[in-house]
């Protein structure tokens, strides 16, 4: 896969059909069938919703979930709303934030976008993404959720 | 069916959870296999949850395809339920959902 860093910007291209989507602040990852974000240190970008708390953890340590023991879910999912984020991935709790971050390791993962399914009255049909790994990251930006 | 065998759920969400046993780790026994993707498990101590407590929790799979036939040897990841009525075996699977928490996602393993 060749990287493209495009100082400044993030963009999202698909098979070189020329789908292009600027966002802020990555690379692009050119692939002959395959579309990935990128962050400009060349890692995966993606969102967790969480708590105050959490940031903290992360701000402290630059692992997500604090680099607590446990697996580590996360999404691409952009929700605004932290109802919609907790309905969509099942989570236990309501989200106050939405997380961007680059995951600067190379945790392996278990789940790659797999659908999240209906549970406790909740819809699910999220993508989840995990891993048994710690994840090393970059915080790019955190936003209040709805 | 060992009924005194220990299991452990490792808990990814809550994320800082912390119980007599350690960060993000809950120990305590299977009291029943109601069916396949349904499972009553009872922690070794209180677990406090937004202003309710128990130590009774309803477990089922997360993940597409996963079930809880042969859990003494393997982990299962699981959505995991604080059960807040007093619990009776004769329960029925819609009388255990309906009366719990959502509390957890974690991986139940031996």
């Amino acid at each position: 896969m060749d990287l493209f860093p495009i100082g400044g910007l993030t963009r999202l291209a698909k098979s070189g059909k020329g789908v292009v989507k600027a966002v802020d602040n990555v690379a692009v990852a050119a692939a002959d069938d395959v579309a990935e974000v990128v962050g400009k240190e060349g890692g995966t970008i993606g969102f967790r919703y969480m708590t105050e708390g959490e940031l903290k953890a992360i701000q402290q340590s630059g692992m997500l979930r604090g680099g607590n023991p446990g697996k580590t879910y996360f999404t691409k999912d952009l929700y605004k709303s932290g109802a919609h984020a907790q309905q969509r991935l099942s989570l236990p709790t309501t989200p106050t934030l939405r997380v961007e971050f680059e995951i600067l390791n190379n945790p392996t993962m278990r789940l790659n976008g797999s659908k999240v399914l209906p549970d406790f009255g909740m819809p699910g049909n999220g993508a989840e993404f995990m891993t048994t790994d710690p994840v090393k990251v970059r915080l790019i930006n955190w936003q209040p959720l709805r | 069916m060992d009924n005194k065998k220990t299991y452990i759920i490792t808990t990814a969400e809550p994320w800082d959870l912390e119980s007599p046993d350690g960060k993000n780790i809950i120990r305590g026994i299977i009291l029943s296999i109601v069916n396949s993707y349904l499972l009553v498990f009872k922690a070794n101590y209180l677990l406090n949850f937004e202003g309710v407590s128990g130590d009774i929790l309803i477990l089922s799979p997360r993940l597409k395809d996963e079930n809880f036939e042969n859990i003494a040897t393997k982990e299962i990841d699981v959505n995991g339920g604080l059960f807040l009525d007093n619990y009776n075996k004769n329960f029925e699977e819609s009388k255990l959902k309906e009366n719990c928490k959502f509390f957890l996602i974690g991986t139940l393993g031996s």
